[in-house]
């Protein structure tokens, strides 16, 4: 799973490398996301602007991170493509992620 | 030709029923897709349905075996794009499949912690495809898919007689 980390304060933006997130790299997401969580209170931007194409394993593998986020922290996806907003609206899910344009936008909603 | 004299296409594929194979096939779909015309969002989503039934094979008829084949047949008429995917693992309830699975898309945002992260496979095959059925079988079992190509162009092709 190819992820790019950058710090902006406390805050980390994780830029997904992949053009898919599908079933056959849902344990990998988990794990390189999910040890973020592992410090405690940090709050997460999920760029996806590079992924093309999810399935539902897929959007229950960033879901699995939203039920995972500590408590006071947020995640915040953004970024995402046309086709993949299609599945997220699909699948109602567009209403439970706090979803941001791009970057920057997401950045400063959050309190660095 | 088809017995109805109408021009249709033909593709057939088959991969090893890994998961990490199956991107392969979605990018195919997304030719087809793009070939039959679609919407691009459309065919995205007609090729999430096709991956979804793909990794139900993968996941469940072969309980997630890798020494097997999943083929995918996608047969391409002037009205409707038809995909059945075939494996020969141990078969599925015909009735559940067949089930309404549409309530698995209903959300309560203030209750995060009580969406499922899982179960949503067939609920997308059935909001997308205009049809699907599956037939299990003692050797095969077959996921058909049908989506109708709704195209300005092949109306216009339709009610212009040659």
């Amino acid at each position: 799973m190819k992820i790019a980390e950058r710090k902006v304060g406390a805050n980390i933006i994780l830029e997904v490398l992949e053009t898919r997130l599908g079933a056959d790299k849902v344990l990998a997401f988990k794990e390189a996301v999910g040890r973020h969580l592992e410090g405690g209170a940090v709050s997460i931007v999920l760029d996806l602007s590079t992924v093309g194409f999810i399935d539902s394993s897929g959007l229950g593998a960033i879901l699995s991170i939203l039920k995972r986020m500590p408590k006071g922290s947020e995640l915040i996806i953004c970024g995402i493509t046309d086709s993949v907003m299609s599945m997220f609206k699909l699948t109602r899910l567009d209403r439970v992620f706090t979803i941001k344009k791009n970057v920057d936008e997401a950045v400063s909603t959050l309190s660095v | 030709m088809t017995e109805a004299g109408t021009p249709w296409k033909r593709l057939t594929l088959e991969i090893e029923s890994r998961l990490d194979a199956v991107p392969l096939l979605g990018q195919v779909m997304q030719l087809v897709c793009t070939a039959a015309g679609f919407a691009p969002t459309e065919g995205s989503l007609v090729e999430v349905c096709v991956v979804e039934a793909i990794n139900n094979s993968i996941e469940h008829a072969y309980n997630g075996d890798h020494d097997h084949g999943v083929e995918l047949e996608v047969n391409l008429l002037p009205n409707q794009l038809i995909v059945d995917v075939w494996d020969s693992g141990t078969s599925a309830d015909a009735a559940k499949m067949h089930a309404d699975h549409r309530h698995a898309l209903e959300v309560h945002q203030d209750r995060v912690q009580d969406i499922s992260e899982s179960g949503r496979g067939l609920a997308v095959i059935q909001e997308v495809m205009d049809s699907f059925e599956y037939t299990p079988g003692t050797e095969r079992n077959r996921f058909r898919m049908i989506k109708r190509r709704d195209l300005p162009q092949l109306r216009q092709d339709i009610s212009t007689p040659s």
